[in-house]
């Protein structure tokens, strides 16, 4: 597997941890709008991943690779949308944070990108907060296998 | 011209109330009144996946309506209707004069 598919399984699969953060789950690169008797959903996208360049051949490659959390949330009478999705995207990032190291495959800690939100408004307020997880990680000269 | 047309936009609105009203509606507990309602179906573009969400609304004679507020209450008695009991969330303003009126709801809390 290669170290950016690993990175986003590993993710994941924190975000699916239980007990769950949300009612609608947690998704990878689901295109399919949250469903309607459904508070929430995250869905988690890979936004790319950039080689840092190195001047000596053959040596491991260090990568930044980015994944970006869509953390959905209707609001209700008491929270705006973007209230409820910035708590929603809170509690992703704690969880994640619960494991910086993502078990190891991370040089250092995940560290935050930028966080962003937007809102609509249908029957209730509705709220998206887009974050950013990046992730400095290795992988060998001419592969693109994590480094082991 | 413009008058006849006007008058003929009134006299639509009526008729389309007459005839097509499909629920009984109480506001703030008040007195029964026909009215139209509506939760079509919307995808909220938000994010790349979007939400699907609801907009309940209700279309009545702008007269019944002049003194309804924001948060007031409506029960809504219909067959269409998910749910019977809503909040006003705004009233639209009756912009092309036509004597008819729309709420739009949130389901109560």
């Amino acid at each position: 597997m290669n170290a950016q598919e690993d990175i986003m399984q590993a993710i994941v699969a924190r975000l699916k941890t239980t007990p769950s953060l949300v009612d609608g789950g947690v998704h990878r690169a689901r295109r399919l709008p949250l469903p309607e008797g459904k508070a929430g959903q995250i869905c988690v996208y890979f936004a790319g991943s950039v080689p840092q360049r190195t001047s000596i051949k053959g040596v491991p490659i260090d990568w930044l690779t980015a994944v970006r959390l869509e953390c959905q949330k209707r609001g209700d009478a008491t929270t705006s949308g973007d209230q409820a999705a910035l708590a929603l995207h809170a509690a992703a990032w704690e969880r994640l944070m619960g494991d910086p190291t993502l078990g190891g495959r991370v040089m250092g800690d995940l560290e935050p990108g930028a966080i962003v939100s937007d809102e609509d408004e249908a029957d209730t307020q509705l709220g998206i907060a887009i974050g950013t997880v990046q992730v400095r990680h290795r992988t060998g000269a001419y592969t693109l296998e994590p480094l082991a | 011209m413009s008058a006849t047309f006007a008058a003929s936009e009134v006299r639509l609105g009526r008729v389309t109330h007459a005839r097509l009203a499909n629920c009984t509606v109480r506001i703030n507990g008040g007195e029964a009144v026909s009215a139209t309602f509506s939760n079509a179906s919307v995808t909220a573009p938000l994010g790349a996946a979007g939400i699907y969400a609801r907009t309940p609304r209700l279309s009545l004679p702008a007269s019944l309506v002049e003194f309804v507020e924001e948060g007031m209450s409506v029960e809504v008695e219909s067959e269409s209707s998910a749910a019977t009991f809503y909040t006003v969330k705004a009233r639209m303003p009756d912009e092309l004069h036509t004597g008819m009126a729309m709420l739009l709801l949130e389901p109560a809390a």
